[in-house]
């Protein structure tokens, strides 16, 4: 009997193993749809790919926290390049104004144009990014440049884009500080969303998004809650006509 | 069943002699028998010899027992079998007024469909082994034999109406070897054989007809019994109108409808009647014209004779689309197909996505009254003309929304599947939804594992010259996606959807993945498939179209195509036109206008007539008025159908004099429609209008069930059931118990807890 007592916890574990290992319920993961790749856009600019080994990190909060079929890797679209753009629905860019050639303000024009979406997030790094002020007028003047009638606006804090999947509290996206230190100058930016007309086509963030998923320095829990604003930006974009 | 009780071996043994299976088995209990005595001769612990014997007879019983248990006795009976109701011959007589009515020489129909029967009993006796016999008019009534079914003098209940379908399917439920009916094959409840002749082909049962004739003159009678048109159209389109006629004649002949509008007649035909009762559909096509009420009128016949009926169709500029669109996992290609919806204000997209996924989004609905989830009825679901479902799984639409919306579609409705992904599409296989689309899955060709679709998946954005090995500190993977493939119009077909018409074949859709199914149903038109390419000739189904119901389901085995929308210029609208133009293509036809039709066959003076109504149910209910012969005008009163959705009513008024009356009824909408029809001085019902028998019906039935039209020729083929012909061999197990198992397992038992006494565990 002993013997047999001993055995009891081994055997039930025995027992309870096939139940445990069975999936949630609600797993996101069993409905997902079409699969979809995720893009930096490559522009002449030397920071283009910076913080791109936090990007499959990104992606497999995607793929646990959503049934998005995102690719857990990323992926590269040159702005010179036309069809490189155009087979992502949305680009992530560090910033665009660095594209300087005609063809690559074209191109991104008629990425634009087609129905594709832009996600500028700047780094913030104080060597990438010195002044958000400046780097927010820079993307603002290049896009209107290349889109006349473009309008920059900034997104009030009830915006849909706040709780399309994750409730963002606030109504404000996280910020992530160069060095962990706070700066107001940084703080005092939301997010602002590029609209043609009544369509939007694009959001910048100064708020180091890539900089807080890519793990730099910052209060603990900070990387999830850059991701969460990062997966409401790209459902939101998903589901905008026009 | 008689005959003699045998037993048998079954499992391995089965169909062995006796002698060798009992030789195995002896041979294997003698081996069992053995081992156990052999396996507590030495024990780890010594034991005293009651014990070691005890527990080797314990084993040799459990030994013994399963060999039993595998050897599974059963009893066998082997007999002869009675002949039974399979083997029979029911006899149907006719006995309503019609079979009773006697012509000149004083002959009724009964007689001569008697008279017939008679000449062929003598080989239905050879050919089967029993007979029975029943008598119907409106009921089915037992009888002795044939000559009291067709007793005059013994009553078959009510005999002014004959209920001859529902008689004959009351005799195939008795599951007899054929049946043989004596009628003259009228029926007057207006049902159609239709059930009837796939009951009796699904049992195998032939039906014979001994038809009753005499020399009774037949009256003609004509009737519009209904006529169905839109309530609305749109200007400059071309849209179908139908007269349902029901006719009467005493010889083959034809008889002229027209459908005249504002003085103008738009078209006629003449149409073929044959001989006896006519319930047949004239539907002609017009061209409606600029925006305004259209006056719609049919006629049927000439001169007093003359029917008339008549509707109302609005025809309008612009027609509102409503679409309800339902996703079912998280995809890009809705923000490109809502773009180009968007760019029509004809379409109102009212948007949701499955629960489950977590994304909040009720798009296009009216404030406070947006869906959350796709309905669970039909009801809800009929504001929209169309509903696209858009990437859904099988298990995470209920059995109410799927009920739901093959209820909706066959009401009238039109979906649109969308499934890019053979795996979800695949789940689909055997579900109702399945049975609503043109298309059938294959459950058993599931596509690639998730992994091989991740490998496809990178193998399409990594070109060959620029394939890099993922690598997170590598920047710069440049990417190249596999060729767009393209949309095909099947060759050979007749019909390419306006969608696909309106563009060249350079601006033909373009996909990037599809799901593949089984095939298409009958019926279903394929309206795209894939263009075969160098290394893949395959020509899969992408896009397919069918009828159900009163509505259409169509298939759309690809993506959203936003990757097309992407691959063109900006400045090109295919991928707008194709959304539209196939949405429109799909909008089901407008829903029925007002309708009356008329339910009393023969008006009469003092008899009331039933008039049903029919009306959009969101409209209140029409005003209805009758007019008599001399123009008064008497309003009647709408009592709503029992059984019948809403916007169904019937209306009844008494004709209080001979001639032509008319009732014509006006909705909340202003659409108007009206019957005319001749009221007699005398009371007649079917059965007294002395209807022809028919001939080409009765026939028709018989050919389709395996059976004939008895004449002078012999139909039945007589057989010779032999002795074996009536063998049958039934087999029950002997010890198929749960009490056998008990006392194995407590065999078994025993000898554990004994073994363990003796601290052999």
């Amino acid at each position: 009997m002993k013997m047999l007592s001993r055995r009891i916890p081994t055997l039930l574990a025995l027992l309870l193993l096939p139940v445990l290992s069975l999936p949630a319920v609600d797993d996101p993961g069993k409905w997902r749809g079409e699969r979809v790749g995720w893009a930096r856009l490559k522009t002449p600019s030397k920071y283009w790919f910076r913080h791109a080994t936090g990007d499959p990190v990104l992606m497999q909060f995607f793929r646990e926290s959503t049934s998005l079929n995102i690719d857990p890797t990323w992926y590269a679209a040159d702005v010179e390049k036309l069809d490189q753009l155009c087979k992502y629905p949305l680009l992530f860019s560090q910033g665009v104004h660095m594209v300087d050639s005609p063809k690559g303000r074209e191109n991104l024009a008629e990425y634009i144009r087609r129905g594709g979406f832009l996600l500028i997030d700047s780094c913030i790094n104080h060597g990438v990014t010195p002044d958000p002020d400046i780097f927010l007028a820079l993307q603002e003047q290049f896009l209107q440049t290349i889109l006349p009638g473009a309008r920059v606006l900034p997104l009030p804090g009830n915006h849909a884009v706040y709780r399309t999947y994750f409730q963002i509290q606030g109504g404000e996206p996280p910020h992530t500080y160069f060095n962990n230190v706070y700066d107001k100058e940084w703080r005092k930016h939301g997010l602002y969303g590029v609209f043609i007309d009544s369509r939007m086509v694009g959001i910048i963030s100064l708020s180091g998004l890539q900089c807080g998923w890519d793990r730099m320095i910052a209060p603990p829990g900070h990387d999830v809650a850059c991701m969460r604003m990062l997966v409401n930006i790209y459902i939101y974009a998903m589901l905008q006509g026009n | 069943m008689t005959g003699a009780v045998d037993w048998q071996f079954a499992g391995l043994l089965q169909g062995m002699p006796h002698g060798v299976a009992w030789a195995l088995l002896g041979s294997a209990a003698l081996l069992g028998i053995l081992l156990a005595a052999k396996s507590y001769q030495n024990t780890l612990r010594n034991l005293p010899p009651y014990a070691r014997i005890s527990l080797a007879a314990l084993r040799i019983a459990v030994v013994l027992a399963i060999l039993a248990c595998l050897a599974n006795p059963q009893r066998t009976r082997t007999g002869t079998v009675q002949p039974g109701a399979r083997d029979t011959l029911l006899l149907l007589v006719d006995r309503s007024d019609s079979m009773n009515a006697k012509d000149y020489r004083g002959l009724s129909r009964l007689a001569d469909a008697t008279r017939q029967w008679k000449i062929h009993e003598k080989d239905a006796k050879e050919t089967f082994a029993g007979s029975r016999a029943s008598r119907f008019a409106t009921k089915v009534l037992d009888a002795s034999g044939v000559d009291d079914a067709v007793d005059p003098s013994v009553s078959a209940g009510e005999t002014h109406q004959t209920h001859l379908y529902s008689a004959l399917r009351e005799a195939l439920a008795k599951s007899p070897a054929a049946i043989v009916c004596l009628t003259d094959g009228i029926d007057t409840t207006g049902e159609t054989p239709t059930s009837l002749v796939s009951e009796a082909q699904r049992d195998g049962i032939p039906i014979y007809f001994a038809l009753g004739k005499n020399r009774i003159q037949s009256s003609e009678m004509l009737n519009i019994r209904e006529i169905k048109a839109p309530s609305q159209v749109l200007r400059q389109t071309q849209f179908n109108v139908s007269a349902l006629v029901d006719a009467t004649m005493p010889q083959d002949g034809e008889v002229t409808i027209e459908l005249w509008s504002g003085g103008a007649k738009l078209s006629s035909a003449n149409l073929l009647l044959r001989r006896g009762r006519n319930t047949l559909a004239w539907p002609t096509a017009v061209t409606s014209p600029e925006p305004g009420p259209m006056h719609l009128e049919f006629r049927l016949g000439e001169g007093k004779q003359r029917q008339l009926a008549h509707c109302t169709t609005r025809v309008i500029e612009k027609e509102k689309i409503d679409v309800l669109y339902y996703q079912g996992a998280l995809q890009w290609g809705y923000r490109f197909l809502l773009t180009a919806l968007q760019s029509d204000p004809s379409f109102n997209m009212e948007s949701i996505l499955n629960p489950a996924l977590g994304v909040h989004l009720t798009a296009g609905g009216k404030a406070g009254h947006e869906l959350t989830d796709l309905p669970g009825t039909a009801k809800e679901l009929k504001r929209f003309q169309i509903v696209i479902l858009a990437h859904v799984f099988a298990d995470r639409l209920t059995a109410a929304q799927q009920s739901a919306l093959i209820e909706y579609v066959r009401g009238g409705g039109g979906v649109l599947f969308i499934a890019p992904d053979s795996n979800a599409a695949a789940g689909f296989s055997g579900t109702p939804i399945e049975g609503m689309l043109p298309v059938a899955f294959d459950a058993r060709t599931l596509a690639k594992s998730a992994e091989a679709g991740e490998q496809e998946f990178r193998r399409k954005m990594m070109s060959a010259s620029a394939m890099v090995e993922i690598d997170p500190g590598s920047p710069g993977l440049n990417q190249e996606l596999a060729s767009l493939q393209a949309f095909t119009i099947p060759a050979g077909s007749s019909r390419a959807l306006t969608a696909l018409r309106g563009l060249d074949a350079a601006n033909l859709p373009r996909l990037s993945q599809y799901a593949k199914v089984a095939g298409p149903k009958p019926g279903a038109e394929v309206l795209a498939v894939r263009e075969p390419t160098a290394t893949d000739k395959s020509r899969d189904i992408l896009l397919a179209k069918q009828q159900f119901g009163e509505g259409f389901s169509a298939f759309l085995a690809t993506d959203l195509l936003w990757r097309w929308k992407m691959a063109l210029p900006s400045t090109s609208r295919a991928v707008e036109v194709f959304w539209q133009q196939l949405l429109l293509s799909l909008t089901p036809a407008p829903r029925s206008g007002l309708r009356l039709a008329r339910l009393t066959d023969a008006p009469a003076l003092a008899t009331p007539v039933t008039i049903r109504v029919e009306s959009s149910s969101d409209l209140p209910a029409p005003t209805v008025t009758c007019v008599s012969p001399t123009g008064t005008i008497t309003p009647l009163t709408l009592q709503e159908s029992p059984g019948r959705e809403s916007g169904a009513w019937t209306a009844a008024f008494t004709p209080d004099q001979p001639g032509m009356w008319g009732v014509s009824a006006v909705d909340g909408a202003a659409s108007s429609a009206g019957l005319q029809f001749p009221v007699s001085d005398k009371a007649r019902t079917t059965e007294a209008l002395d209807i022809p028998p028919d001939i080409e019906g009765m026939r028709r039935i018989a050919e389709s069930t395996g059976g004939a039209l008895i004449g002078d020729e012999p139909v039945f083929k007589t057989r010779t059931v032999t002795d074996g012909e009536w063998q049958r061999k039934n087999t029950e197990p002997l010890w198929n118990s749960s009490w056998l198992l008990a006392a194995l397992l407590g065999l078994y038992g025993t000898e554990l807890a004994v073994r363990r006494i003796f601290k052999l565990l």
